[in-house]
């Protein structure tokens, strides 16, 4: 027969084994949440900061590809000036240098407030589609207007060479002195609204911007009143050769050869 | 004679750029460069004045100096058509903002 305080102090010892192993289990347990918790908090922010950068260069390439596209239309452009030639490509250059060099920057960078600070440069700093774009096209639409200007020019002296020819043979050439006027005014006109507007464009950097956008808005007001004064001075163009075929046809019939060596 | 004055010259000047052609095949190929030779003349390839030719206007000068010729206002249209595509260009750059594209 066994002794009852034999089984109490057995029950004892299994108590304090059972206790002993439930704190340490708890101790374990009470010292897990911290270190997984800062782990998760890390890789957040390392795929936060790699989402930005991927975000950045993006971006980047997105407008190293626009600047491209405006190197071959600014090489394209056959009636551009040698010296706006040049200063759009430099521009140019020179933006895809700097955002090359800021590429390499936002890689760099290791927390999220300095990339955030550098990203917002690839617009601020830069401004490739509100000041490098328009003013690109601009100056290129603008010796685009003077070329055709000078063309218009060319065509109202041949008008003239004929009128006179004519003139002297006793014609009376008053219509196509009256549409030769016109046209002569038009691209008086026409050249007197582009004057100055290449110069005022070429001005416009991105550190100006907002403030500058009026300069760029202006530019196309004159360019699109340049071109109505152009447009005008094609129709004079159209009834002044309307004329000197009619000259020709009478002179022609009447049996007066005309001294004028146009062909149509 | 055709009109203009340099119809022999182009007819020379045809029938020499194909002339060297003509020894690889039979005699009856003579009379066929020489039907097209005159052919030309007949619709006016050969006919030409000298410097009448659009072509070479266009290349080099655009509008001549002289007196006007055939295509003169052709060039001034064409050249508006290409202005009014450049105009239509700025329009669309200055209606663009940094956000539409990223």
């Amino acid at each position: 027969m066994r002794r009852p305080y034999l089984v109490g102090a057995g029950i004892v010892a299994i108590l304090a084994v059972l206790i002993s192993t439930t704190f340490a289990g708890a101790a374990t347990t009470r010292t897990f949440p911290t270190a997984p918790t800062f782990t998760r908090r890390t890789t957040n922010t390392s795929i936060r900061i790699a989402a930005l950068q991927e975000t950045g260069k993006r971006a980047i390439a997105n407008r190293m590809q626009f600047l491209n596209t405006l190197t071959s239309r600014i090489n394209d452009a056959s009636y551009l000036t040698t010296e706006n030639k040049a200063g759009l490509l430099d521009r140019i250059d020179a933006t895809k240098t700097g955002l090359s060099e800021l590429e390499g920057t936002i890689a760099a960078d290791t927390d999220t407030t300095t990339l955030k600070a550098d990203l917002r440069k690839i617009i601020d700093n830069y401004r490739v589609y509100l000041v490098v774009g328009p003013v690109t096209r601009i100056v290129i639409t603008a010796d685009r207007l003077t070329a055709t200007a000078e063309l218009f020019e060319r065509y109202a002296k041949k008008v003239s060479n004929d009128v006179g020819d004519f003139e002297l043979n006793g014609k009376d050439v008053t219509d196509a002195d009256a549409c030769l006027q016109t046209m002569n005014d038009n691209i008086a006109s026409a050249k007197s609204q582009i004057d100055g507007v290449t110069a005022d464009v070429l001005s416009v950097v991105p550190a100006g911007y907002p403030g500058n956008r009026k300069t760029l808005e202006s530019a196309r007001m004159n360019i699109r009143s340049a071109r109505g004064s152009l447009v005008k001075a094609l129709e004079a163009a159209r009834t002044c050769k309307g004329l000197i075929l009619d000259y020709r046809a009478e002179s022609t019939d009447s049996g007066v050869e005309a001294t004028t060596t146009s062909a149509y | 004679m055709p009109k203009g004055d340099s119809s022999a010259a182009c007819i020379w000047s045809t029938f020499g750029s194909i002339g060297h052609v003509q020894v690889k095949f039979s005699n009856r190929v003579v009379v066929i460069v020489v039907a097209v030779a005159l052919s030309l003349t007949a619709f006016g390839g050969c006919g030409k004045k000298k410097g009448s030719s659009i072509t070479e206007t266009v290349v080099t000068t655009g509008v001549s100096v002289t007196t006007l010729d055939a295509g003169d206002t052709g060039i001034l249209e064409d050249s508006m058509r290409s202005l009014d595509s450049d105009i239509a260009d700025v329009d669309k750059q200055l209606a663009q903002t940094e956000s539409d594209v990223q």
